[in-house]
């Protein structure tokens, strides 16, 4: 493999994880939550757009867009009945109650679908263009391309959007925008539902580009949060940034290193940059993370 | 002899400044009152001397031997105790705990002595959370005198607590000053300055800005 | 055969036991979430393994399991001086998962994922505990002595200085507590017995590999030491019994093996929700952290 190719796998790599990490850093931001179930709304997700185009036959274009709404509902589902309870509780007890939802939904999906290997039937193995020396599919373009659209569309929502200005109120000082009458609750649903939705389409993006099965949220989601913490928790280009950082340096670093050490490489960085930068590449202050 | 001198101590926090160049010495069983408006700097003092935070610049001498260099636990095993204006207390734990926490001898008898000494011996088993915001002070006092504490610092202790606990927590200085102890009063009431310190120090936006000996 | 049955429950229970009392320590105790726990029950049963299949005795390759685990465990402890709450559990999380790519991936020591079958039982005094009857009594005697040990340590001035970190680190610190050390000695102990059970496991069960101790392994330990009650050493042990027969008779009602693993876990992941949302102390245990408010500005 050439490093070229090793550079755009990175991209396609970073592209994906962007999707996840947008939601996971708004949720974060406003509630302080390592949302660890976030990579199940993903797989959830594709097995929707599953059942969509594959069981009922139709395009899969419908199937991404009943997935993203069923994202969105799904993540609001999360909120209210696990995370909406928990408010208030010692911090790692919202990350308990995550990882709980996570495993329930890994399980509900297997005990249904199965745990073997699924694909959208998309048809014969894609046979990839080839320029500059790296190859790339059609498919991995529209993920690009489609993921580039999403963050666009996240830029104008957080910017444009009332929802998105109350949103980032509230991340700032809960209780000034409450005493502003902005109904908190209110915004932390939408925050989930948005953020849900993002993470759905990814999930039916990776589903595209490799397969489903009931654990293809779980890495994706633990690297997500690895870019979230690499660009700064609570920021958004800082998780896009991140994403693209991690999905390269983990494509690149098995130029140097025995391929099966790729996760491991993201585990790392994870590690370095809690430790030694914790505000992240673009972050100022330490966000509460030492006390 | 001096128990703790404050050479030109300063702290800033971003831009603003905490401590500007403060210097005094406290000799050994004198107790300084430290008066001053909100956000003087008296809180941040205290802070410095037990390095809960570290100065920009400056020293801190106790009994002679430069501490600003240690981390905070060893300070606190010289012999530097400390009453916190909030939360100082561990609040899931038993009282007993509270003060065994303090010393390296689970000695049950001294610590109901002691226990007895602040008013609280009967609830010794409860957990520390069920105690009025006076009995939490006077806990912490009792922390202070079974780790036998050469130099004491309290922030406000009477902030906030009843008048039958002020008294309680008078008797229980005015006993400690009489076994020697060097204590810092940080304390807004000026007619209880007067009748507990010898020696007042006036902060002013982080600068010292009066020394006054009461005798 | 239902004795054999019966007796590798029990087995079962005694590892999870340790585990979970050993995880208390930390957890309940000291306040810090490891969510890498089942990466020193890794180390430990690689390490015994390892040793007594290159021709050392068991008790070597048992003691060099804990011994080796604590080593991790102090090198994971530095973390914690830095980091608080959740982003030491994602830190701990990620140390998980460093280890066991290092075992899918170190193929030329651990096999990689075919695992390591052949397994020897152990041998001690002569004897070899290859009975369920005599592995059962090897595991209830560490069992026993692990929780002596950690009563004595948790109820003497070390088990209060935790609970000291635990509440509030800078007042532990003002009353002269080392609150590095003390983590590292908490880390350390921990993992020493994770490491045991990870030994007994091995030696048990004949045959691992890297799937044996992924984060779901972790998460039953969590749920066991929640359910008995966060800081709670009986309570942990109770929660290893109650986890562990729980699921069976799921076994017992015709369904298929695949969809059992699966409805164990959904009740596990269930039960935990429902746990903490109702009854955040757990069996035995102290509220603690019902009554803490994060600090979120």
């Amino acid at each position: 493999m050439v490093f070229q190719q090793l550079v755009v796998n990175g991209i396609i790599a970073g592209s994906e994880y962007a999707l996840l990490a947008i939601g996971l850093t708004l949720i974060f931001g406003i509630l302080r939550i390592i949302h660890f179930a976030h990579g199940e709304v993903a797989m959830v997700g594709a097995y929707v757009a599953f059942v969509v185009s594959v069981s009922l036959g139709l395009p899969l274009p419908v199937g991404f867009v009943v997935a993203i709404c069923f994202g969105a509902l799904l993540g609001m589902a999360v909120n209210r009945f696990a995370f909406k309870p928990l408010r208030k509780q010692h911090v790692w007890i919202g990350l308990i109650a995550a990882i709980a939802v996570s495993i329930l939904l890994q399980n509900i999906i297997a005990l249904f679908f199965g745990n073997e290997i699924k694909t959208y039937n998309l048809g014969p193995v894609e046979k990839g263009m080839e320029m500059f020396g790296f190859i790339i599919t059609k498919t991995q373009v529209l993920i690009i391309v489609v993921a580039v659209a999403l963050m666009i569309l996240t830029w104008f929502f957080i910017k444009k959007t009332k929802t998105g200005q109350q949103a980032r109120a509230v991340a700032d000082n809960r209780h000034l925008a409450e005493s502003l009458g902005i109904d908190s609750e209110k915004v932390i649903a939408s925050t989930f539902a948005f953020g849900s939705a993002l993470a759905a389409a990814g999930g039916v993006l990776i589903a595209m580009e490799t397969n489903l099965d009931p654990m293809m949220g779980l890495m994706p989601n633990i690297k997500a949060f690895a870019a979230v913490i690499v660009g700064g928790v609570g920021s958004v280009p800082g998780a896009i940034l991140g994403s693209y950082f991690i999905g390269l340096t983990e494509n690149i670093g098995i130029w140097y290193l025995p391929s099966g050490y790729k996760d491991a490489i993201a585990f790392f960085i994870l590690i370095v940059f809690l430790l030694f930068r914790p505000q992240g590449i673009l972050g100022k202050k330490k966000e509460g993370i030492e006390q | 002899m001096i128990a703790l001198e404050l050479k030109s101590i300063s702290k800033h926090f971003g831009g603003v400044t905490a401590l500007e160049n403060v210097s005094f010495k406290l000799e050994q069983g004198k107790t300084l009152g430290l008066i001053g408006g909100n956000g003087s700097g008296k809180t941040t003092l205290l802070n410095v001397i037990t390095k809960m935070i570290s100065p920009n610049s400056g020293e801190v001498h106790f009994k002679g031997k430069r501490v600003d260099n240690l981390p905070a636990y060893k300070i606190a095993r010289l012999g530097i105790g400390r009453i916190f204006q909030i939360g100082g207390i561990f609040n899931n734990m038993t009282l007993l705990e509270n003060l065994f926490v303090a010393t390296n001898s689970g000695n049950e008898e001294e610590a109901e002595r002691i226990l007895n000494e602040v008013g609280l011996v009967q609830k010794k088993n409860e957990k520390a959370a069920t105690l009025s915001g006076g009995q939490q002070r006077l806990l912490e006092f009792g922390r202070v005198m079974i780790r036998n504490d050469e130099l004491i610092l309290l922030d406000e202790p009477f902030a906030g607590v009843s008048e039958g606990n002020c008294k309680k927590i008078e008797e229980v200085i005015g006993k400690l000053q009489k076994e020697g102890k060097t204590i810092i009063l940080i304390e807004h009431d000026s007619k209880r300055i007067k009748r507990i310190c010898n020696q007042l120090i006036e902060l002013d936006e982080g600068k010292l800005a009066k020394k006054t000996n009461i005798d | 055969m239902i004795e054999a049955y019966l007796l590798h429950l029990l087995i079962l229970i005694c590892i999870y036991a340790i585990l979970s009392m050993s995880l208390t320590l930390l957890t309940g105790y000291t306040g810090m979430l490891n969510l890498g726990h089942a990466a020193f029950f890794a180390i430990g049963a690689y390490a015994s393994v390892l040793l007594v299949m290159a021709g050392f005795p068991f008790w070597l390759g048992f003691l060099a399991a804990g011994g080796v685990a604590a080593l991790f465990g102090v090198l994971l402890s530095i973390p914690s001086l830095r980091l608080r709450g959740d982003f030491l559990a994602i830190a701990t999380l990620a140390f998980g998962e460093i280890i066991r790519s290092i075992m899918l991936n170190w193929t030329e020591l651990t096999r990689g994922p075919l695992g390591i079958p052949g397994i020897p039982k152990p041998e001690l005094f002569g004897i070899v505990f290859d009975s369920m009857l005599t592995y059962f009594v090897l595991t209830i005697v560490v069992v026993l002595a692990t929780y002596v040990v950690l009563k004595y340590l948790l109820d003497g001035k070390f088990g209060i200085a935790l609970k000291a970190i635990r509440e509030n680190e800078l007042i532990a610190e003002s009353l002269g507590k080392d609150v590095k050390m003390l983590k590292m000695q908490a880390f350390a102990i921990s993992a020493l017995f994770a490491g045991f059970a990870g030994s007994l496991f091995a030696h048990y069960i004949t045959f691992i590999d890297p799937s044996s101790f992924t984060l779901s392994e972790t998460v039953l330990v969590l749920l066991m030491v929640v359910l008995g009650g966060l800081g709670s050493l009986v309570g942990s042990i109770a929660g290893a019994i109650i986890l562990i027969l729980l699921p069976e008779p799921l076994r017992f009602i015709g369904l298929p093996s695949s969809m059992v693993g699966q409805l164990r876990q959904i009740i596990y992941a269930g039960l935990l929700i429902v746990l903490i949302i109702k009854r955040p102390k757990g069996l035995f245990g102290e509220q603690w952290f019902g009554g803490i408010v994060s600090d979120s500005s």
